[in-house]
């Protein structure tokens, strides 16, 4: 088509004035009702479409990807109180621990000394510490400080 | 609304689904062709094809019919293309001029200027012209975009108010008037 032809047109003009964004959205709206096939169904309820997108679309990357952290510092959390409570539990010698009282008006339970703590020398950390054995293989504390821990060859 | 397949399908309950998502997805898959042809006939076309085709299939199950449907109206798009690279545009016919309310004349400046928005959007890139089919032939709202276009709403609106700024030139160069 040559510029002439287009002159003669009587929509058309040269002036070079910008429609503004609210002219071009009115513009849009009339060029696509237009547009769309009359035999096309009409428009979809939203639900619907959303439904089918969600199916769809795979979930985007950030997502997964916060998704990984969460599940990852959650793992770690259970990973460092299982590492604690077995820590505890080596340290006070879970087998022979006596259950926590919550009531307040029972009685405190008196400790059967000769099972529940270490036998150690009778004078431990005096200079007359007796150096007999007290344990059943006897053992005192001087001599189990006294192992030599010098890697073998 | 009948449509040219719902003939073709012997199973009653595959009848059904395949109607239902006619219903349901033929108005986006136009609006998605469109984007990729800007001629409102081939894109429907598109969709009738695709859908045959969908009527026709007996292979293995299809995990997911919209995106299947998709590509296979994508794929005879470009078929087309390859075929009729200089297809020439019908006029309205008689029966389409007189059908309408307005005076004939006035149905064709009409048709002129519909034509001339059609070609300015060609000139837009393919993610303009997506915004813009999404937002007018569809009506989705600005979130629903960015869901589609994997964005956020600022990004999308930002980018509508770009491709009518950008269309709204390109019809000016083009010495356009809407009336």
């Amino acid at each position: 088509m040559t510029d002439a032809s287009k002159s003669n047109r009587g929509h058309r003009h040269s002036s070079g004035r910008i429609p503004t964004d609210d002219q071009m959205d009115t513009l849009l709206k009339q060029f696509f009702r237009q547009e769309i096939p009359a035999a096309l169904p009409a428009a979809t309820p939203v639900s619907v479409s959303l439904r089918s997108e969600s199916v769809a679309r795979p979930a985007p990357a950030r997502r997964q990807f916060a998704l990984v952290v969460v599940a990852t510092a959650i793992a770690a959390c259970c990973l460092i109180v299982a590492g604690l409570r077995q820590q505890s539990d080596v340290g006070h010698g879970t087998a022979e621990r006596q259950p926590v009282t919550t009531d307040p008006n029972a009685e405190p339970q008196i400790l059967d000394r000769a099972t529940d703590l270490m036998p150690v020398s009778p004078n431990a950390g005096q200079n007359s510490a007796v150096k007999t054995g007290v344990g059943p293989g006897g053992a005192t504390m001087e001599e189990i400080e006294g192992v030599n821990l010098n890697p073998k060859n | 609304m009948q449509n040219p397949i719902s003939e073709r399908v012997e199973d009653p309950a595959r009848k059904e689904f395949i109607e239902i998502f006619y219903r349901e997805h033929s108005r986006e898959l136009w609006a998605l062709f469109y984007s990729q042809c800007s001629d409102p006939e081939r894109a429907y076309d598109a969709v009738q094809e695709s859908f045959l085709k969908f009527y026709d299939y007996h292979g293995e199950t299809i995990r997911d019919p919209r995106a299947w449907l998709l590509r296979v109206g994508q794929n005879w798009l470009r078929d087309v293309a390859r075929k009729k690279s200089s297809s020439c545009r019908l006029m309205p016919s008689m029966d389409e001029l007189t059908a309408q309310p307005i005076s004939p004349a006035k149905a064709l400046v009409r048709f002129e200027q519909q034509t001339e928005v059609r070609d300015a959007l060609k000139e837009l890139n393919e993610d303009d012209r997506k915004v813009l089919v999404m937002k007018y032939a569809l009506d989705w709202s600005t979130a629903r975009i960015a869901t589609a276009m994997d964005s956020n709403s600022a990004a999308i609106d930002m980018r509508l108010s770009r491709a009518r700024r950008r269309l709204a030139e390109i019809l000016v160069e083009r010495g356009f008037e809407n009336d």
